[in-house]
Order: C-alpha cells, then structure tokens, then sequence
C-alpha cells in the first residue's frame, strides 16, 4: 500500500509522490493524520473534528481508496472506493478489518504499534539499535516479531501444571479415604448370599402351598357356575309356564272364528250368478268407452289438419307476392349497375386527391428540415477539413519522434561524458592545489635546511644524512611536483571547457525534451486525424443521402400541387351521382331472395296437399262413432242391474281372506300347549338335580389352606428385611470400590493431562526459538538484498541471530555500523528497517523522523530509486 | 435455441517474457489459435474475460496482431466481447484505451456497467457510443463488469438487483463476463472473491466466464475460468437442462503467466507449520492435542482452570 493524497480538515487534497519526499512544515501534521486515519492513533488533526482523509493505492487489488475518520466517533471511520464512489467500509471495526486485510497484516500485530514501531522510525535512533546489545536489540524487535505471546502462553501452562498438582493432592487423598470404607465393609457379602439362600427355601414352601389353595378355589368356582346354571333353569320354567297361560286363553277365540269361516263360504256359492253377470256388463262398457277415446283423438287430429291446411294456403300466397318483388329488383339492379362503376371511380380520384392534399404540407416541413440538415452537414464537412488541415503537419511532427528519441540518447551519452570532464578537472585542480601546497612547504622545509647547513661547518654535517643532502632531495622533489603542477595545468585547460559543454548540452537537451514531448503530443493529434478522416467519409455520404432525399421531395412536391382543386371538383360530382350503390345494394339484397322465395312456395304447396289429404282420412273413420255410443248406453244399464248380487258377494269373499287361517292356527295353539306342559316338566326336573350338585362343590372348597399361606409369607418377609439391610451393606462397599476407581482413573486423567501440559510448554518454548530464528532469517535475507539494491558494494551482508553481537558483516568478519562511511551506514539502517516493514505488512511507505546522517540527500535519493519494492519515503522536518 | 461460444481469459498478448524473443510470442500463437478455432468451430462469438493484452501499453506488433485477428473474426460475422482487466485498465490518466479504440472501429465490444456513487446501472449497448454493460447477440445477453479488486462482492449485490430490474424474458441464456478470483477455486492469492458473493447472481445467470488466474476451474457447473493455458468453448441448447456443456480446450503452445507473487508464508501460516514440527517430533502426547493446546494458548489467552480443563478434555478423548 502507498500513500497518493492527504486532506486534512477538508482542506484540499495533498499529492504524495513516490520517491523521497522531504515534508515541509505541515509534515507533522501529515504524520499525525497518517496514523490517525490508517492506522487507528488517537491524537487527531486540528480543526473540523480532527477530519482526515488519506488517499491510497493498495497493493492488494491495485485500486485507489479515501480513507476518512473523524475524531473519536468510531461509525465516522470509514473506507471509499475511489472508482466506483462505494464504500468499502464503515465504522471502526470494519474499517480496521478492512486495513489488516489491505495491509496484509499478520494477525496479532496492532495497527497503531505497526505505525509507531515500524513504519515510523529515526534514521540515528536505528542506528544505535543497529549498534545496540543483542539483548536491548532483541527487546526492542520481538514485540514486532509476535513473539511475545510464546512467554506469556508458558506462564500459562506453568500455573495451569501448578493447579494440575494440587488437584492430584486432593484426589489422592479422597482416595485414601475411599478405600478405608471399602475395607470396613468386607463381610456384607457373605451375609447377602447366606439370606438369599434361605429366602430361595422359603419361596420354594410358599409355592407348594399356593398351589393346594388354587384347587380349593377351584372347586368353589365349579359350585358358583352350577348355582347360575340352576338359576337359569328356573327362569326358563317361569316363562314356560307364563305361554302357557296365554295359549289356555287363545284357544276358545279361534274356535269362534273357525265356525264364521264355514259360514261365509256358504253363502259364496249361492252369489256366484249375479256376480258373473255384473262383470260381463263392466267388461262391455269398458270396450265402448276405449273406442270412443280414440275416436275423440281422431276428432282433435282432423282439427288440427284443417289449420295446417288454412296455413299453408296463406304462406303460399305471400310467397307468390315477395316472389314477384325479388324478379322486378333485379332487373332494376342491371339497369343501376352503370352509375354504380361511375361512383367508384370518382371515390378511388377523390381519395388520391385528398392523399395529395394532405401531403403537400407535410412535404413542405421534410423539405425544410432537410435542407437545414444538409446545410449543417456541409458546414461540419467544412469544419473538419479545417481541423484535418491543421493536423497534417503533426502527422511530419510525429514522424519525427524517433529521430529525436535516438539525438537525445546521443545527447545523454555527450552529456555524461562532459560531467566526467567536469568532475576530472575538479579532481585535477584539487590535485594542483595539493601539488602547490606541497611545493611551498617543501620550499619551506628547503630554506630551513639551508640556514641550518650555514649554521654547522663540521664534517658531520657535510655527510650523507646532512642538510645539504636533505635539500638537494627537497628541491629535486620541488621540481618534480612543479612539472606535474605543470602537466595538470595542461590538462586543466584541456578540461577548463567542461562546464560550458555541459551547460551547453543541458541546454539543447532541454530543448530536445520540449520538442519530444511536442512531437509525442502531436502523436496523439495525429492519431485522432484518423478518426476525423473516417467521420468526413461518414459525413460525405450523409451529404450524398441528403442531396439525393431533397431531389425526391421536389418531385412530390410537384405531384401533390393539384391535389386541392381536383377534390374539390370530384366531391361536386360525387354529390350530383347521389348513392346509387346503396341503392343497387338494396335491390341485390331483394333479388338475392329469388330462389330462397321459390323453394319457400313449393314447400307451402306441399304442405297444403298433405293437410288436405290428412282430412279426407280422418272424416272417414270418424262415422263409428254413434254405434259405439249406443253400445256403451246398452252395457252401462246391465251392470246397475246386477249390482246388488255382486256387493254381497264381495263382502263374503273378504270374510273368507280374513278368516282363512284360524282352523291352522287353531290346531297349532292346541299342539304348542301339549309340548309347553312336557317342557315343564324335564326344567323341574332338571333344576333339582342342579341344586344337589352345588351343594357337593360348595362342600369341597370348604379345606383350610390360608393359615400355611400366611405362616410362609409372614416367614419371607422377615428374611426380606433382613436381606434388604444386608444389600444396602453391599450397596455401600461396591458405592466405596466405584469411588476408590473412579478416583483412580481421574488421578491417571490428570496425570495424562499433566503430561499434555508439560509436552505443549516444551513445545512452545521450540517453537519461539523456530520461529525467532525463520523471522531473523527472512528479515536478515530481505535486509541482504535491499543492501545490495542500495549500494554496489556487494560484500556488506546482514545477518540477525539472537546470540550474535553483530548485524551486519562483511566476508564473515562482523561489522562495527557506527565505523562505516555515513552513506553505508544509512543504507544498512534502510534495509534493515524495510526489512522489518516488509516482513510485517505490504506497506511499502515510511516515515523519517529524523535524518540525523551527514549523508546528501541528493545522492541518497538516486539510490533509493533503485529499490524495486519500497516506493515512499517521508521525511518529516526535524524539530 | 442452440449455439456454441468460446470463452478466453488471456491471452495477455504483449507480455511474454523478453528472452523468449519480440515479445509476442507465445501470446501471439495462442491468440491466433482462438480466433481460427472459433472461425473452424462456426462460433457465435468469442469472450474476452479480461487479459486480452498484458498491459495497458501495448506496442505496434501487439496491436497490429490484434487488429488483423480481429478483424478475421469480423469478417466472419463472429462478435469478439471483451472487458477491461486489472492490467489494461488506465486509472491515471482515464484517456482512450487500446480497448475504447477497438471498440469504437467496431471490432471488439468492450462492456463495462456504469457505476457512480455506489449505484450500478446496466445501460443496453450502443453500437453508435460503442459501450454499454450488456448486449444481446440472438437470444443469448451477455453481460460484463471490468475488474473491480476487492470492490468486486460489493458490486455484484448491485448487479443482481439492476439485472432483475431488466426485462431479460427475450434472452433465454445469460452470460457474464467478470475478472476475480474466486476464493476456494483460484488458490492462495492475495485478494479472493467470496464463492457467496457471486452466488448472488446465480439466478439471473447461466454462464458465468472468469478471468484473473492463471489456472484452469470450474465452480458448480456454472462459472468458469479457463486460466492462461486454454479456452472453453460452450455449447448452448435452451431446450435442454443443463443448457451449456463447457469444453476445456488446451492452446497448442504455453503461453505466458503473470508473474507469480513472492513466496512468503504469511506469520499465521509459519506459526501453523513450526507447531506442526514440533507436534510431530514431539513424544509423550498425541500431536493433533499438543498443536490444539498450543493454538488455544496462543490465540485466547485463558486461566489456567480453563486450560487444565481443556488439557483434561483432550486427554479424556485419547483414553
């Protein structure tokens, strides 16, 4: 993640470039801004309620974000899609979830002490680290490292194992007191087992007296069922005997009915003439009657046939008439015909006159509009001619681009050579200044040898090692640096052109970038000529369509121009012709009818003929009718005659149906009676013998097995309460063995869990070296390459182990930091650092509070462009 | 209905590796492979999942490449979709595109829904403005987002909703064009896309075509990414169910990834793997207990009443 704006107090946005950025007063206020809004600090920003909004780039999808937070208002925290306007995040807790995930945060490391101890650090302060004891290293660096949870977790464990121990202490001492109670309680078996064999006994005499008390009980079961059954047979011998009575009472009334019965088929025979005679007389007027019917039906029919026949006569007569009517229309229909085609063809003119009429208008505007359409299309053509004009000579500008790129590269070359120049005749002329310094103390130091030797005449001092000797060496040392002075005063002119060249080229190279960047922006406008030139062709046939639309609406202007009076003319004549359409439409309706009228007429004639015939038929069998009156007069007073004889038979017959049965009945009464008094009989019989058997029963269930019963049960339930004390004895042993065991098996439980305790402490203690050590690895590793980035001096290697005093080496030999060169020193503290960053998180900018390294920041920027990965360096004014 | 597509997410053309020549190698073939199999195959059309060049600074050979292919498949009278991926897309300078340009010649129809201010709306597209968030090829819509990073579960809630609003009864099967990387799916990256964030627009959907990882998957018969080593190409037939069978196609020739991220556990990850170690060389205890005691203590600090309890849990279970 990298920094791109900050806004502070709504005020406007602030761009942050990559590279090295040297804050100017504000700095501080952009750092208290940075941790606030980033990384969750407390203090804010001044004004507007401490409002910050950090503008950022992650690293993570590579989209542009606002971060914005209000002071201490946790819902004003939260996170802008730059892009989309959406927010990513809202509220505290999101918004810090949101910048672990985007920081790539390990998990336990705060945000805030992410921003304090790591991305935030002095230049000299790190040093001394650098310098620093291992152990006020190590202190300052774990807490960063995460490894501070692994001595907080032993101490753990530690108290845990200690609460471990004194639980087994009290385990082990409840088990002790367990066992005592199992001890005292050993003979409660024994007991247990000597009762329940002699309840087994008991049971086993209790068994064989119940079983002498089932057959008693028994046998008092046969006597009971017995005196029910004697009970039934006396009940069966009271209802016997109530029948009885009845049928005694029923026997004179039949007798009675016997005699009427043979009375009244007596008189039967003697009323059988008459009744004959009645039903012969019946059977004849009945006949009549059935003929008359249906001559009364004949009558009805010949009615309605004249009706049919009346009818039908009329329908035919109206069809004649409408039959005559549909012949005269049609031949008024062929003489309208004629005018009827005459007013089609003045309809089908009026119709395309008025279509002219109408148009004309609406012509008109098409023709207006269309003109004013190619009229701006004309003048765009023209405007982009214009502008195609204008870019055709960025297209020759564009061309050029290359040849520039390659003079300006030449130009790069020519100007790094005359910097080296420049830089040479530097060096030389410091190397004359020393040259002249040199030759003037020597001059000195000749003169003093000189006053010396005039001094001393002794021989001594004419020796080898004299005065004399010492400035002959002196001067000749003075002439050879005065002919190096001279040799580089030669080549100090050579070289004193340098700086102009320089100027000169930096110049031209200036001009050479404008006219690129130029030449780049004519690129671009030439690039856009080719979508001009694919619009003017767009616009030309647009200007062709339009031309050829205008030419097509003149010529049906033209057509449509008579419209008006033309319809007027035809709606004249129109209303001369009248409707003769209508009319012939009338006449077809009425001449269509013919045929339809023609079939209607043949059917009625029909009709008529059928009636007709119908009538004639049924006239004829309608002449019975009198005789069949007079043979029902004749039958009718016949039947009154014999009507006497025949009542009176009637009423015999219906005695003779009721009464038929009573000498059947009669006779099964007297039989019934005979069987109910036998019946009696064998139940009084049988109802004695009964009563005897009961009482044998009742006398065999009288034997006394209750008193056994009762002497074994009152014997079980005292060895029940004996037992019952004897197993609650066991009870309480196998209670105390349970308890001895399951103590047991808690005490090895928790010393299983003991173990476990002591296997995760050494473990964790295994792990903090491990992961130390891969931590120190990676980040000594990071740190190596960032060196080697940093500087060209590859030997420089830095190597974090908790036990060395040493960070950084150089071909295995440790290195003192604090006697490097000031810029080695700076770029061992980077890469550290970053190091640091970059195991951490994907922040990949930072925050210099203090410089502090006599280092120019000039060069140091050059070699902080050479790292690949951090990208941002803040450097906050030094208070 | 019954018609076949194909579905790339590449071929990153312009972003072969120098030293395997002009830089446009590999990419190039791999391209060319695309439009002749769709032009073999009688494709409908061809989508672009993101990726279609490596960066959005293409150089001439690259986009010559681009045109004469584009072109062929024009000719054919088959339409090359396409959406803008992480790499093409110009957030600075928001000027014309290799994209825009294809776009606006009517080569290649670039789709993008229109987003401001955290509201998405899904424009028809304008083959006049040349943009627009969906198209309508036949019967078959086909929609697409460009990519949006960790934006993207966000805007796909959104999209559900604009594509209800739609009146999609004409467009019997639904396509959508997305670059993410589903999580679960496109294994350990940086940033992931929820599998339950864009199983939000399972219903209004048939087909969902992925990009931006380099390997090949497919999630619930539905959404797919055909990774930087192959394409799919999908057959249509509305009248049956399921109505699309996607063939995976392997390119003839490697072409190139992206570059793969440094390889560094992340302090969790470590942690896991030096207490796996340790639980494995340790004795005495089972390991999966010792590496479950330790995460315990280190992530939740607890009493030691709570910790002794949870040792006597673990070794009550071995018993």
């Amino acid at each position: 993640m990298i920094l791109t704006g900050c806004s502070i107090a709504g005020e406007p946005m602030v761009a942050l470039d990559r590279g090295l950025s040297q804050l100017g007063d504000s700095g501080a206020m952009l750092a208290t801004a940075v941790h606030f809004a980033l990384f969750g600090g407390t203090v804010a920003a001044p004004g507007q309620g401490g409002l910050a909004t950090l503008a950022v780039r992650s690293s993570l999808d590579g989209r542009e974000y606002l971060v914005t937070r209000l002071r201490e208002q946790p819902r004003d925290w939260n996170v802008q899609d730059v892009e989309t306007g959406c927010r990513a995040a809202t509220g505290e807790e999101l918004a810090r979830e949101w910048l672990a995930t985007h920081l790539e945060l390990a998990a336990d490391l705060d945000l805030s002490d992410l921003f304090e101890a790591a991305l935030t650090f002095s230049i000299p302060a790190s040093l001394a680290w650098l310098a620093d004891e291992p152990a006020v290293r190590e202190h300052k660096f774990t807490p960063l490292l995460c490894l501070t949870r692994f001595p907080a977790a032993a101490q753990q464990v530690r108290e845990a194992l200690t609460l471990a121990e004194q639980r087994t202490h009290s385990l082990s001492t409840r088990r002790e007191r367990a066992a005592g109670g199992v001890d005292a309680r050993q003979g409660a078996r024994e007991e247990v087992a000597r009762l329940q064999a002699e309840e087994q006994e008991l049971q086993a005499r209790l068994l064989a007296v119940l079983q002498a008390a089932d057959i008693a009980a028994e046998h008092q079961r046969q006597a009971a069922e017995l005196a029910a059954i004697l009970s039934d047979t006396r009940a069966q011998a009271g209802a016997q005997r109530l029948r009885q009575a009845a049928l005694e009472a029923e026997i004179p009334r039949l007798q009675e009915s016997a005699d009427r019965l043979a009375q009244a088929q007596a008189s039967l025979a003697q009323s059988e003439g008459p009744a004959a005679a009645h039903a012969a007389a019946t059977e004849a007027a009945d006949r009549a009657r059935s003929g008359l019917a249906g001559l009364q039906q004949l009558q009805l029919q010949h009615g309605q046939a004249a009706a049919n026949a009346a009818l039908a006569q009329a329908t035919a007569r109206a069809a004649e008439a409408e039959l005559l009517r549909a012949r005269a229309a049609k031949a008024d229909a062929k003489a309208l015909q004629e005018h009827v085609t005459r007013q089609d063809t003045l309809e089908r003119r009026l119709a395309a006159a008025t279509e002219k009429a109408l148009r004309l208008p609406l012509i008109g505007q098409a023709l207006d509009a269309q003109l004013t359409d190619s009229k701006r299309v004309e003048a765009q053509a023209e405007e982009l001619e214009r502008q195609l004009d204008e870019l055709k000579h960025f297209a020759a500008q564009a061309d050029r681009a290359a040849g520039l790129e390659a003079e300006l590269l030449g130009l790069d070359d020519n100007l790094h050579d005359a910097i080296r120049q420049q830089l040479q005749g530097g060096m030389v002329e410091q190397a004359i200044s020393a040259a002249v310094q040199r030759v003037e103390r020597l001059r000195r130091m000749a003169g003093a040898g000189e006053a010396s030797a005039a001094d001393t005449e002794s021989p001594r001092a004419q020796g080898p090692g004299s005065a004399a000797r010492l400035r002959e060496v002196i001067l000749e040392e003075i002439a050879s640096l005065d002919t190096q002075i001279q040799s580089s005063n030669r080549q100090l002119r050579d070289l004193s052109t340098a700086p102009v060249l320089v100027g000169q080229i930096q110049a031209k190279r200036r001009r050479l970038q404008e006219e690129l960047k130029a030449t780049h922006d004519a690129a671009l406008k030439a690039a856009a000529a080719r979508v001009l030139r694919r619009l003017r062709t767009q616009l030309a046939e647009r200007l062709k369509e339009s031309k050829a639309s205008l030419a097509e609406l003149s010529r049906a202007q033209q057509e449509c121009a008579a419209g008006p009076a033309e319809a007027a003319d035809l709606r004249r004549e129109l209303l001369a012709l009248g409707d003769p359409r209508a009319e012939l439409r009338l006449l077809e309706r009425l001449s269509a009818r013919e045929p339809e009228l023609e079939s209607e007429l043949r059917s009625a004639r029909r009709a008529l003929d059928e009636a007709l015939k119908s009538q004639h038929k049924l006239e004829a069998r309608l002449a019975e009718m009198p005789a069949l009156e007079a043979a029902l007069a004749e039958a009718e007073a016949g039947r009154r005659e014999h009507e006497a004889g025949y009542v009176a038979r009637i009423g015999q017959l219906a005695i003779v149906d009721a009464l038929a049965g009573a000498p059947t009945e009669l006779a099964q009464a007297e039989a019934e009676l005979e069987a109910l008094r036998a019946t009696l009989a064998g139940l009084d019989d049988r109802a004695a013998n009964l009563a005897g058997r009961a009482a044998e029963e009742a006398a065999a269930a009288d034997a006394d097995t209750a008193a056994d019963v009762a002497a074994v049960k009152s014997r079980l339930a005292a060895i029940g309460e004996s037992l019952g004390a004897a197993e609650a004895a066991q009870a309480a042993l196998v209670a105390a063995e349970q308890e001895v065991t399951s103590l047991q098996v808690e005490e090895a439980h928790l010393t299983r869990a003991t173990g476990l305790l002591e296997a995760t402490s050494a473990m964790l203690q295994q792990v903090q070296r491990d992961m130390g050590g891969h931590l120190r690895g990676r980040i000594s590793a990071t740190a190596t390459h960032l060196l080697g980035q940093l500087l060209p001096d590859r030997s420089l290697v830095v190597r974090w182990r908790e036990d060395d005093a040493a960070l950084v080496w150089r071909q295995d030999q440790p290195v003192d930091v604090v006697r490097l060169p000031p810029v080695e020193q700076l770029c061992c503290v980077l890469a550290f650092r970053l190091a640091l960053v970059r195991s951490l998180c994907n922040a990949r900018f930072t925050l210099l509070t203090h410089w502090g390294i006599s280092a120019r920041r000039g060069s140091i920027a050059s070699q902080l462009a050479r790292l690949t990965d951090f990208s941002q360096f803040l450097v906050l004014p030094e208070q | 209905m019954r018609t076949s597509f194909l579905h790339a997410a590449g071929p990153r053309l312009g972003g072969d590796p120098p030293a395997e020549g002009d830089g446009a190698v590999s990419s190039s073939a791999a391209f060319n492979f695309v439009v002749d199999f769709a032009i073999e195959q009688r494709s409908a059309f061809v989508v672009f999942s993101g990726d279609l060049l490596a960066g959005a600074d293409a150089n001439a050979a690259v986009l010559q490449l681009l045109l004469s292919g584009l072109n062929r498949l024009k000719a054919k009278g088959i339409e090359a979709l396409a959406i803008e991926g992480q790499a093409e897309r110009r957030p600075e300078d928001g000027g014309l595109s290799w994209h825009r340009m294809l776009s606006q010649d009517g080569l290649l129809s670039v789709l993008d829904a229109a987003v401001s201010r955290g509201h998405l709306d899904l424009p028809a597209w304008n083959r006049q403005r040349a943009e627009g968030s969906y198209i309508d090829l036949g019967r078959v819509r086909v929609f697409g987002l460009h990519y949006y990073g960790a934006m993207t579960g966000l805007l796909l809630a959104e999209l559900a909703d604009a594509m209800a609003r739609l009146d999609n009864r004409e467009a019997d099967f639904r396509v959508l064009l997305l670059q993410a990387r589903l999580e679960h799916f496109a294994g350990p990256t940086a940033h992931h896309l929820p599998l339950s964030d864009l199983l939000q627009v399972k219903r209004p959907l048939h087909y969902v075509a992925l990009g931006g990882c380099d390997s090949r998957y497919e999630a619930d018969g539905w959404a797919y990414n055909p990774g930087s080593q192959g394409l799919y190409q999908v057959m249509v037939d509305t009248a049956v169910e399921p109505r699309h069978v996607a063939r995976y196609v392997p390119y003839p020739c490697p072409t190139p990834r992206r570059p793969a991220p440094e390889a560094q556990l992340s302090l969790e990850a470590l942690e896991l793997q030096l207490l796996d170690t340790a639980a494995a060389a340790a004795t005495g205890a089972a390991p999966e207990h010792l590496k479950g005691l330790a995460r315990q203590l280190l992530r939740h600090p607890a009493d030691p009443s709570e910790l002794l309890d949870a040792a006597l849990r673990a070794t009550a279970s071995q018993v």
